[in-house]
């Protein structure tokens, strides 16, 4: 499995607090080892976030919005990351990929972590997508 | 208990497919049943959405009905064979496919074997996901000259798609290619083109593809594009694979003056990320300079922008040797700039012994099925067809042929929740007796239509997986559709009404 970890089996001791505001805004706050990335952390929990290409970069399918102070606390998204969050849908400046962002406990303690709307109620507000 | 028999011999993510292979598999709620026609991105996304939005409310049973033998459509036929990862997302669909809620019907094709009205009748609810199955013309008289492709076909025939495995590619006697089109498909064609025969002989190209490509003697491929640089539609990811990381590739732009974008281009990237990101790439990369020696006995790729096709001339054979193009100017305001061709005698000459148009696809209408061949789409509100109770559309046949694979989750979202919100009007008064799946079955059989279920693929992908790994690459693909038949023969199991109620 890629990635994968057994949650049952991260140390309280030494694990990274986020926490996940999902598409319906109701917020979960989990703990990841160290090393895990967001999407392997949300796969491990449950959390639906896609990751089509299982983290090799070829797809956008598990952007994450990162709050702003831990954004800012990250390394830069490199050419390759930002080459696939030009093809994110609803991307904003706070836009990162899951596979990208990896717990660590001077960078992402208490992080939060919004998934972008799934545009689930489309059909009922009359939203219309319009990928990139 | 599920009777069917299941290989799941897949590598990658086995969380990930698990999760899609019981997302709203619960028995639970209002049976209904929903047939998505086309098994690529569309279909499979629009499957996965109705799937988690029936979970509770209904109990959904969905047929997957698809032309070719074979599941995952452009995944499959239309990615190229470079990009391995990108086609990952397979994992994604083949945990749809072993959802006991799903059933595929292979080799069924809607037009010949079964007609959208008589699906109409089988189904709750239909949905239409075959994407777009014709390809743009140019318009000009000389462009079907022998050796003159569309890229639908020619891509085709790299990938092993059974309608073009016997496209007459020949590249023994040629040397210089012409890619007409700015898109990620004309840069996709290019790169195969000139890729190392040893590169390509790691990846899942098609056999007759490998060894034509083994005898190519290309030394120049040109890619032209009639509008400029702002607007060539490719993304960043494969412009910077093309210019900086094939080994066998030396990129030129043939006039240096294209890197200069006009100041309403300016304004058209500023509201656009990924054009502006391109034409960065591009300019960084000319703008440093390449040490020549570096890219010495590299084959040559020439950019040409702001070039439109004007003619083909042929040789004493019939195959095209030389494409002429005609200088275009952009006249309108940012947004809305329009390509005018300009007749002043600048006529670029290029020799080409190859020619392939990659200038977009196109849908193509479907018997009883409103269709509207100005946007090459089935007219429709949110993915309802217009006027029709019980179908709906997504994908390429819906918004028209463009976007990525991704692009494919949110307009099956919206689809989706247009269908359920129709499956929630009608619960009362829909059908109680058998299901859709069923029904097709019985259907089919009775027309003695050869069905590929999903056991007959999973022993197709097996042979084509065991045949890769002889040869050190990912699969090697079965290209005739008789063949895949013949290895999926042994497992035709359609589903049964016992089967239904064992859910």
């Amino acid at each position: 499995m890629h990635g994968g970890y057994d949650v049952s089996k991260v140390d309280p001791a030494t694990a990274v607090e986020m926490e996940f505001v999902d598409r319906d805004g109701s917020k979960r706050t989990v703990l990841a080892p160290e090393g895990a990335s967001v999407l392997d952390v949300a796969h491990a929990n449950d959390i639906e976030l896609e990751g089509a290409c299982e983290g090799s970069l070829a797809c956008s399918t598990c952007h994450v919005y990162v709050d702003e102070d831990t954004y800012g606390k990250l390394d830069e998204p490199t050419d390759d990351e930002n080459d696939m969050l030009d093809l994110a849908f609803a991307l904003k400046e706070n836009s990162r990929l899951g596979c990208q962002v990896v717990a660590d406990r001077k960078t992402t303690e208490k992080m939060e972590i919004t998934l972008p709307q799934a545009t689930r109620n489309m059909a009922v507000d009359g939203y219309v997508a319009k990928p990139h | 208990m599920l009777s069917r028999l299941r290989i799941s011999g897949r590598g990658g993510s086995g969380r990930l497919w698990r999760a899609f292979s019981t997302v709203g598999s619960k028995s639970t709620g209002h049976p209904a049943s929903v047939c998505v026609v086309g098994a690529g991105p569309a279909g499979f996304y629009t499957a996965e959405s109705l799937l988690r939005m029936a979970n509770g409310r209904f109990n959904l049973k969905l047929s997957i009905v698809e032309r070719l033998a074979v599941p995952f459509g452009l995944v499959r036929f239309g990615v190229a064979p470079d990009h391995p990862e990108v086609k990952y997302v397979e994992n994604v669909f083949q945990g749809l496919l072993e959802n006991p809620s799903v059933d595929f019907f292979g080799n069924v094709a809607v037009g010949r074997d079964v007609t959208v009205p008589e699906l109409m009748q089988m189904y709750d609810a239909v949905v239409l996901a075959c994407g777009a199955e014709s390809n743009r013309d140019l318009g000009l008289p000389s462009e079907h000259l022998q050796n003159i492709f569309s890229a639908r076909d020619f891509v085709g025939w790299y990938n092993a798609h059974p309608d073009f495995t016997n496209l007459p590619v020949d590249l023994s006697r040629i040397t210089d290619a012409v890619v007409i089109g700015n898109g990620n498909v004309a840069l996709d064609v290019a790169r195969i083109l000139m890729r190392n025969y040893e590169e390509l002989a790691k990846t899942d190209i098609s056999n007759h593809a490998l060894s034509t490509l083994k005898r190519s003697m290309i030394r120049r491929v040109h890619v032209v594009g009639r509008r400029g640089l702002a607007q060539a539609a490719w993304t960043a990811k494969e412009v910077r694979e093309i210019l900086h990381a094939v080994s066998s590739v030396a990129p030129i732009v043939a006039d240096e003056n294209d890197l200069n974008v006009s100041s309403v281009d300016e304004q058209e990237l500023q509201s656009n990320r990924s054009r502006r990101r391109c034409v960065h790439i591009m300019k960084d990369a000319y703008s440093k300079g390449r040490a020549s020696e570096e890219l010495a006995g590299r084959k040559e790729l020439v950019f040409h922008f702001r070039r439109a096709p004007v003619e083909f001339l042929p040789d004493d054979h019939g195959n095209v040797m030389r494409a002429d193009f005609l200088r275009t100017v952009l006249e309108g305001d940012a947004g809305r700039q329009r390509v005018v061709g300009l007749d002043d005698g600048d006529r670029l000459k290029l020799p080409a012994q190859l020619v392939v148009k990659s200038v977009g696809y196109k849908s193509v209408p479907l018997d009883g099925v409103p269709f509207d061949p100005k946007g090459s789409t089935v007219p429709n509100d949110r993915g309802k067809v217009a006027g029709e109770e019980r179908l709906f559309v997504s994908g390429w046949l819906k918004r028209g042929p463009s976007g990525i694979i991704a692009t494919n989750k949110w307009d099956a979202e919206e689809t989706s929740s247009m269908a359920i919100s129709h499956l929630s009007k009608v619960r009362d008064t829909s059908g109680t007796g058998l299901l859709g799946n069923v029904r097709l079955s019985e259907l089919l059989r009775k027309r003695s239509v050869k069905a590929v279920a999903l056991s007959g693929w999973n022993l197709i992908d097996a042979e084509e997986r065991k045949r890769g790994s002889e040869q050190d690459r990912p699969r090697s693909k079965i290209s005739s559709t008789e063949a895949l038949l013949k290895h999926a023969a042994s497992a035709e199991i359609l589903p049964t009404a016992e089967e239904n109620s064992e859910l």
